[in-house]
């Protein structure tokens, strides 16, 4: 978010904008002025509006998340169970399937826009779990194809 | 010179710009954090139903014990059935159906831990809830948005 320093500097309204190049310097000075108080008002004024229609708008992308990590790393945890003993390649990826899907990773700002909207893979995936959903199926097919 | 009617009016004037640009900037802002909320809650709601489904598709194509099967097919089959979203009523069904998967998850468990096992060793529900807890992360505490749950959770990244 803007800070209202940010906004409130000097060259806010500065010389080349449209409400400045007309105005005598008591006008600007009268503008910074008040400008500034309506701002501080304003900011205060809305409060939380908006976090729960932002919040109930996310809900089902984080959702849809949790539950393909879960099914990915419940999937290899599931293996590693199984055949972990005979395949140690599967313990490896059961661990580093944890890691690079852990929460810290998956909601990353690197994997969304400013807007917090996902940067999906061509097929419309997360990137990181677009990746994982692949090597989950190969490891069935080996797995489970007779 | 400016006379005193119209400097009253150009301070209302830069006063009612000011405040409207202060509300929008704090809307934009809270709609931003609410999202951020919103998809971290989400995450970690339904990470633990993830694990219940992988493993029961694991379990689906590896054994051949019938009871097994058909356990693990009604725990994917409700599964399905719950709702992904916030909605009030979709939360009281969220976590009905929660209750149920796991109690069922459960019963799986103790069918697939009893000897003879096919192959493999044993699996508890304590595994799926610390891998639960290392992937999406512990509560942390309250936030003030309505999450529908009694443990709505901070710390974003």
């Amino acid at each position: 978010m803007t800070s209202v320093n940010d906004i409130w500097t000097d060259d806010f309204y500065d010389d080349t904008s449209s409400h400045a190049q007309n105005e005598s310097p008591e006008v600007k000075k009268l503008r910074y002025s008040h400008s500034k108080r309506g701002y501080l008002d304003g900011i205060t004024s809305s409060k939380e509006e908006n976090l729960q229609t932002g919040f109930n708008a996310s809900f089902p992308e984080g959702s849809t998340l949790g539950i393909k990590v879960g099914y990915i790393i419940g999937t290899l945890h599931m293996l590693s169970v199984l055949y972990g003993e005979d395949d140690k390649s599967l313990l490896q990826k059961n661990e580093q399937a944890k890691r690079e899907l852990g929460i810290s990773k998956i909601l990353s700002k690197s994997e969304f826009t400013e807007n917090c909207e996902l940067i999906a893979s061509d097929s419309g995936e997360h990137r990181i779990i677009d990746k994982w959903l692949h090597t989950v199926d190969e490891l069935k097919k080996r797995y489970f194809t007779n | 010179m400016i006379d005193l009617e119209s400097v009253l009016n150009l301070e209302e004037q830069f006063y009612r710009e000011g405040f409207e640009e202060g509300r929008q900037e704090n809307l934009r802002h809270n709609l931003l954090e609410g999202k951020q909320y919103g998809l971290q809650v989400g995450f970690q709601r339904y990470v633990t139903v993830g694990l219940m489904k992988g493993a029961c598709e694991v379990i689906l194509e590896n054994s051949s014990l019938p009871q097994l099967h058909k356990t693990a097919r009604s725990i994917i089959d409700m599964i399905e059935e719950i709702p992904m979203d916030n909605e009030e009523s979709n939360v009281v069904k969220y976590d009905k159906n929660l209750t149920k998967v796991k109690n069922k998850f459960r019963l799986l468990l103790m069918a697939y831990n009893r000897p003879p096992r096919d192959k493999g060793r044993k699996l508890s529900f304590e595994d799926i809830d610390n891998i639960s807890k290392t992937v999406a992360g512990d509560v942390q505490g309250y936030i003030e948005i309505e999450t529908n749950t009694t443990n709505p959770q901070v710390d974003f990244w």
